[in-house]
């Protein structure tokens, strides 16, 4: 049995957090989506990876090639859908595989009884199903996906992942997966739909932390670097190589630190809260349920909550966010959702701003203490 | 003439030989050869088989399998003395086919020999100087057996007088028909022996032995074996008394480099990058190393090919910013130099192998300079010359064109110019990770479509972007064939501006540092003369963003990190154009990967 | 009979304390676990060993040579990948000749037992009872003929586990090269089995007892277990004071020492006075204990160590070189070597609610259990370290911390 992963997509939902990585490789619990997904399928015994890198490939190729198991990756030049990506990965299919998507998070147990039927589908109950591809399900087969409907039918929406048989290539190269699930169900080629166990998506950024509320259930416990026997450290706590834990700080799991971080004197890292690589935390800072992604720093005396900080982000001394459940717009969508706030790639924002329910694009500045509400684009600058 | 193993044991030598020459086919691969003896045969019988050719090792096809025997040595070659060949390439052999050589190395008096030899009526084959060592033994063998000599005799009158008679730099694994083992002799080249269960090895390198045994001996200069079924025999030039050598336990795992879904090594070694500048930076150095470099009143760097450009952007912040007088000079124009007592030396090679860079070490040593070595192999021959050794933290590196390995090498020597200006980059470059990883986000697509239908490409910078020039066209034409040439910018009015038309892009790299309002004017001069200009600048900078027709920028960040981002951008565009151009980008033609002759 | 002997991978799961050492050098009652194994071997009448290394090579070669000081012939093949243990098998195709056994390195068997394996019926395999098959290979036999195994099954077909032992004869080498790679990418011992099996060629034995050693803590039964069979054989069982068993005592034992149970005590050490040991133990060559040391239960000391003033020890493994000089309690707990423990440092080794003691996430399956600590630890003064602890290489701790869960190697915990 094979499995093709794809991590072709760039997962527009998920800007700005999408400006140098794919959905698959932005990180929760310090590990990339996508290590998720290829541990649960090596976890269900298959060992033969096929994954489909497009969006952004070098970095997954990357960070594939530092795996110890072998992965074969292929390229999909130009993002058409998942059909086509999964075309793509024909040449080196050998028989019955699984079609699994590389940015959503789904759990072994779920893949192993997937894996045991041929022609067979994941599904799950979701609360807001029109995101998805909605699957009507009867006497535990698929009569038919509607991709994204404005009013769906069920709750029960596809997972993405799929037990299929080399036949489905006999399809013209054009269709589209939910057509051809549709048309399979239709034409005596029945479809299992097969429930599954843990199974989460990050549709927008700010969902990213219930993701990493969950992934950080899984982080095992263990201490590096060099730290202070008066910081207090309760809880599932890991903490990398070389990070430096001052005296005082308060770290109290879920919490996990990647390698060469600094984590200043009475600071508190409070749940739910995952800390990259040479990060720094300076010393009075409070944060907690935030990611904060390799290279950022927070200045000192800051409130970070309910946020996700990316790549190379700086914040100054005294930035307060907070959160809240309200309305953000997203490409002229408005989406009621609780966070505090998003902070793009290589962003900065001065010392004493308040960050309120907003989401700040890539390379953005905001350069004098302000209270920023909303969404600002990638670039954006604040005077 | 690059890459030499050889294998003595009980299992068949050939396909031994072969996985090994694949595993040293970076040091050359325009032809290779081997040759397999039976060495239980008793004196006089047993068969020599050679098979040589043409091309690369790694296309080898059947016929190696052939060859049958206990006894190998196998050589994968870059071509000095004669082209490219069947009969050019190793092993050569005497007059009777009884001597099977491989060499690493450049004979210097094989001219004269050989005419002697030919007068002395030996038939030659072939256009190396390698084919005179055969012959030569053949002529002390036949001098020792009238000297009434045999066996083991013979063989050490015979050595004794090729180590006598050759000059030059040589690692020599020599088979002879009836001799159960193989004769492995060094000097000034590099050779390792490889000691398994009940077998031996020997290579120019220890990745080919690795596969096998991790008890490695290091051979010194002058020194040489006999590689018998019943174990080593090791003596000392020109005493020719037993010598005792170390023999270490190598703990390295041989893992493989794959590329996985990258195109190219090269692609791969580029996205490597900020984890190579990371770690070569922040590693640690030893006490005594930080001390000799505090007290160092003058430093010169010996260095070639993109090492060379390392030592001069070395230079030019190692003036600016600690107010040291730097020296970079070529290796091999080194000798010509004095060099002051007390002067730090540095060498820089990749390879640690790099033969023009170790003798310009050698040099140096004798002149009573303290030595420094910075490079990217462990246990490599500059390591055991030099007083103390930087490792550059790249890892293996395929590609022929130095990407990753450059960038390291400038991290160390960067940590250089830190230590000595008590930590001056510290903190904007623990910033630096994120910058590369930006870096990386660029798209060099406009900037090759111009490229890649240029003739010549001009690269022209001020200050350390100078050197950056330099490498950024070395890069060009080595993948492309694209004739480049890097140049100070304000030495194009000197000569260069004439060769300036609408069809020879200029690469100017112009950041908000001192030099920016000249380079500003300089890139308005080249475009007065019609040239297309692709400006690398300063993130946001509006004016050349104007000025230029492409206009890259780079990364916000400290004008420290833009050095070493505005490598990577020029690296980028010299691999996609190559791409585009359908070079093969990781063995362009005519080069190989470490130059171990002079 | 040859016998091939797998010893070339590191055994992660023993990690730290296999960073610097093999995990067959590991030391049970004062000796590799290894040693054991071949000796075993050696009394059930085999004389010719073939030992697969790979991982740190060297220490093996080094410590065993060819044989010679236990009486038998030790040639070895060397698996530079860890790829599989029908890999590693394979490996040593060139050097057999007949029937020959098969040995996983990490275990202790019983020398009757060999003995009585080594005449079944090639191909065999070698069995036990198991409470917990689940996590083993597991046969389903038709009296003495195999019909399968199955690793790890969700429902056992019987309580018969696969022992790691084997007879086969060069036949076998043929089989692995005819498997067709899994889709791990290696050859499997078990796929060559299921084809004995599936000919119905394959026969099984079992065996009366199995000693498998795969975490740190079963290093501490197979200790016990060892030391007490040490002295079983030679004083017939009973307890013997220090006097009468000269033939164990190379070092000197002063005044004033109380010994209580059975001691081996290695050339050029000391147990000074006040000193009481309970139980069987035995300490290395040019080790200071006490004076006042207070050692307990089956404790194994290595070389060149120092247990001090005021120090209880119990049921430890302690291996050379490390220092536990003053008012230190360490119980239940594997320590590497070259560790100091400072002043009143102490390690606890049972829980307050009495459950189980889990160390980096894995059961013990023990209600005592200390610490497992690996080489070159440095603590502070009156350290207190948590049961179940895990405790990289090189890992310093200043005076008076609290070390629990698990540290990695190079942690500082620092002021």
């Amino acid at each position: 049995m094979q499995a093709v992963i794809l991590a072709g997509g760039e997962g527009q939902r998920v800007r700005p957090l999408t400006h140098s990585q794919p959905k698959v490789m932005i990180p929760v619990a310090n590990r990339p989506i996508l290590d998720y997904v290829i541990e649960s399928v090596e976890k269900c015994g298959i060992n033969d990876i096929i994954v489909v890198a497009g969006y952004r490939k070098e970095q997954v190729i990357r960070y594939l090639n530092d795996l110890d198991t072998g992965v074969s990756v292929v390229v999909q030049k130009k993002q058409l859908g998942v059909f086509d990506a999964l075309r793509c990965a024909k040449d080196l299919i050998k028989g019955d595989f699984l079609l699994i998507p590389g940015d959503n998070y789904i759990d072994s147990e779920s893949l192993s009884r997937l894996k045991a039927e041929r022609n067979a589908m994941l599904t799950a109950e979701h609360p807001y199903p029109s995101n998805y591809g909605v699957v009507s399900v009867s006497g535990g087969m698929v009569k038919g996906i509607s991709e994204k409907p404005a009013l769906a039918e069920s709750m029960t929406v596809s997972t993405g992942c799929f037990s299929l048989t080399p036949d489905i290539f006999n399809y013209p190269a054009t269709c589209m997966i939910p057509d051809i699930i549709t048309d399979m169900a239709k034409n005596g080629r029945p479809i299992r739909a097969v429930p599954a166990n843990r199974w989460h998506d990050a549709i927008y950024a700010w969902d990213l932390l219930k993701m990493n509320r969950m992934a950080l259930e899984m982080v095992k416990p263990s201490i590096s670097g060099n730290v202070s026997k008066s910081a207090s450290i309760t809880g599932h706590v890991s903490i990398g190589i070389g990070t430096v834990i001052s005296p005082y700080a308060v770290v109290s799991g879920d919490v996990v630190i990647g390698e060469n971080s600094y984590i200043g004197p009475h600071t508190c890292i409070m749940p739910g809260t995952s800390i990259g690589s040479r990060v720094r935390v300076e010393p009075f800072t409070y944060v907690e349920n935030s990611i904060l992604m390799d290279d950022s720093s927070v200045g000192s005396h800051c409130r970070i909550t309910d946020s996700v900080i990316a790549k190379g982000a700086k914040l100054g001394s005294n930035v307060a966010v907070e959160p809240s459940y309200s309305a953000v717009e997203v490409d002229g969508h408005f989406f009621k959702a609780f966070f505090g706030s998003v902070v793009g790639d290589n962003s900065t924002v001065a010392p004493f701003t308040v960050l309120k329910h907003c989401v700040i694009g890539n390379s953005s500045a905001v350069e004098n203490g302000r209270i920023i509400e909303g969404f600002l684009p990638d670039g954006s600058i604040v005077k | 003439m690059c890459g030499i193993v050889g294998y003595v044991g009980e299992r068949n030598a050939a396909p031994i030989i072969v996985e090994g020459l694949k595993c040293l086919e970076y040091r050359g691969y325009d032809s290779f050869g081997l040759a397999v003896a039976d060495g239980t045969a008793t004196d006089g019988g047993g068969k020599l088989t050679v098979v040589k050719k043409q091309g690369r090792i790694s296309d080898a096809g059947s016929d190696v399998s052939l060859a049958c025997g206990n006894i190998g040595i196998g050589h994968t070659r870059w071509a000095t003395h004669g082209v490219p060949s069947d009969v050019n390439a190793h092993p050569h052999t005497d007059c009777t086919g009884d001597i099977a050589v491989v060499h690493n190395g450049i004979i210097e008096n094989y001219a004269e020999l050989k005419k002697t030899l030919i007068a002395e009526g030996h038939v030659f084959k072939s256009e190396t100087d390698t084919e005179v060592i055969a012959h030569l033994l053949e002529k002390f063998r036949n001098a020792a057996a009238e000297k009434g000599l045999s066996g083991i005799e013979k063989v050490d009158f015979a050595v004794k007088n090729l180590m006598d008679t050759l000059e030059g730099s040589f690692a020599l694994l020599i088979l002879i028909r009836g001799f159960n083992g193989l004769i492995a002799i060094k000097r000034f080249s590099p050779l390792v022996l490889g000691i398994g269960d009940d077998e031996l090895f020997a290579s120019s390198d220890m990745t080919p032995i690795l596969e096998h045994t991790q008890k490695i001996l290091f051979l010194e200069d002058n020194d040489y074996a006999y590689l018998m079924p019943d174990g080593i025999r090791l003596f000392g030039y020109p005493s020719a008394k037993t010598v005792e050598r170390d023999v270490k336990t190598v703990d390295w795992d041989v893992e493989s480099a794959k590329k996985g879904g990258y195109e190219y090594f090269m692609e791969k070694e580029i996205f490597e990058q900020p984890a190579v500048f990371v770690n070569s930076f922040r590693q640690k150095i030893d006490d005594g190393a930080v001390s000799v470099l505090k007290k160092a009143s003058s430093i010169t760097v010996v260095a070639c090919g993109s090492s060379y450009h390392a030592g001069l952007i070395f230079r030019y912040l190692m003036e600016k910013y600690c107010k040291i007088p730097v020296r970079v000079e070529i290796a091999s124009e080194f000798l010509n130099f004095t060099t002051a007592k007390g002067t730090v030396v540095i060498a820089v090679t990749q390879s640690g192998e790099t033969a023009d860079t170790l003798a310009a070490l050698r040099h140096a040593k004798a002149n009573g300079c303290p030595v420094f070595a910075v490079t990217n192999v462990l246990g490599s021959s500059v390591t055991r010359i030099a007083d103390y050794v930087l490792y550059t933290r790249a890892g293996p590196e395929i590609s022929v064109a130095a990407t990753k390995s450059f960038i390291a090498q400038c991290a160390v020597l960067l940590r250089i110019v830190s230590i000595i200006g008590k930590g001056i980059f510290e903190k904007e470059l623990f910033e630096i990770y994120p910058v590369l990883e930006e870096t990386l986000l660029f798209d060099p697509a406009d900037a090759s479509a111009v490229c890649k239908d240029a003739e010549n490409i001009f690269y022209v910078g001020r200050g350390v972007y100078y050197p950056i020039s330099l490498e950024g066209a070395l890069k060009m034409k080595e993948i492309t064939y694209i004739h480049a040439e890097g140049c100070a910018a304000g030495e194009l009015k000197h000569g260069p501006f004439s060769l300036l038309t609408p069809k020879t892009p200029v690469v100017a790299v112009c950041t908000k540092d001192d030099a920016y309002p000249v380079m500003i004017s300089n890139i308005k001069e080249m475009k007065a003369r019609g040239a297309p200009v692709i400006a690398i600048g300063s993130g946001g900078d509006a004016d050349l963003k104007e000025i230029a027709d492409i206009f890259i920028p780079l990364p916000r960040s400290k004008n420290i990190c833009e050095v070493i981002s505005a490598t990577i951008i020029l690296q980028m565009i010299a691999y996609n154009t190559a791409v585009l151009l359908g070079r093969d980008v990781d063995k362009p033609r005519n080069l190989a990967k470490s130059v171990t002759v002079i | 009979m040859e016998c091939v002997i797998l010893a070339a991978g590191e055994g992660k799961r023993m990690r730290p304390l296999t960073a610097s050492r093999p995990k067959v050098m590991l030391p049970v009652a004062g000796r590799p676990m290894l040693e054991h194994l071949i000796v075993s071997a050696r009394d059930a009448g085999i004389k010719d060993f073939i030992l697969v290394v790979g991982y740190k090579e060297q220490d093996i070669r080094d410590y065993f040579k060819d044989g010679d000081r236990f009486g038998v012939k030790i040639r070895y093949a060397v698996q530079r990948k860890q790829s599989g243990t029908a890999n590693a098998l394979l490996c040593t195709e060139n050097l057999l000749k007949g029937p020959f056994m098969l040995l996983n390195g990490d275990m202790i068997l019983d020398s009757d037992d060999i003995l009585a394996f080594s005449k079944s019926s090639v191909p065999c395999v070698g069995t036990v009872e198991s409470s917990h098959p689940q996590d083993f290979g597991v046969l389903d036999v038709d009296g003495a003929k195999v019909l399968s195994i199955v690793e790890k099954p969700k429902e056992p077909k019987s309580n018969l586990v696969n022992a790691g032992i084997y007879l086969f004869d060069t036949g076998i080498f043929a089989i692995l090269k005819s498997l067709s790679l899994s889709e791990r990418g290696e050859y499997e011992l078990p796929d060559a089995l299921m084809q004995y099996a599936e000919k119905g060629m394959l026969s099984h034995f079992t065996l009366s007892s199995w000693f498998d050693i795969g975490e740190p803590w079963n290093l501490l039964d197979a200790n016990e277990k060892m030391t007490k069979a040490i002295f079983a054989k030679t004083a017939g069982g009973d307890g013997v004071t220090s006097a009468s068993a000269s033939d164990f005592i190379k070092g000197t034992i002063e005044d004033g020492v109380y010994i209580h149970g059975n001691v081996i005590l290695g050339e050029g050490s000391v147990i000074k006075s006040g000193t009481y040991i309970e139980g069987d133990c035995i300490i290395g060559k040019d080790c200071d204990i006490g004076p006042h040391a207070y050692i307990r239960g089956c404790t194994s000391v290595g070389d060149n160590c120092h247990i001090g003033h005021s120090v209880e020890i119990k049921n430890s493994i302690v291996m050379k070189g490390t220092k536990i000089p003053h008012f230190n309690y360490v119980g239940d707990s594997v320590i590497g070597s070259g560790c100091n423990f400072g002043a009143g440092t102490k390690v606890a080794n049972l829980r307050h609610d009495r459950r189980d003691i889990r160390c980096d996430g894995r059961d013990t399956k023990r209600r005592k259990f200390g610490a497992v600590i690996g080489d070159d630890v440095q603590f502070g003064i009156n350290c207190s370290v948590n049961a179940g602890s895990w405790i990289g290489s090189r890992v310093k701790a200043a005076p008076n911390s609290y070390l629990s869960g698990k540290i990695n190697d190079d942690t500082v915990l620092g002021r």
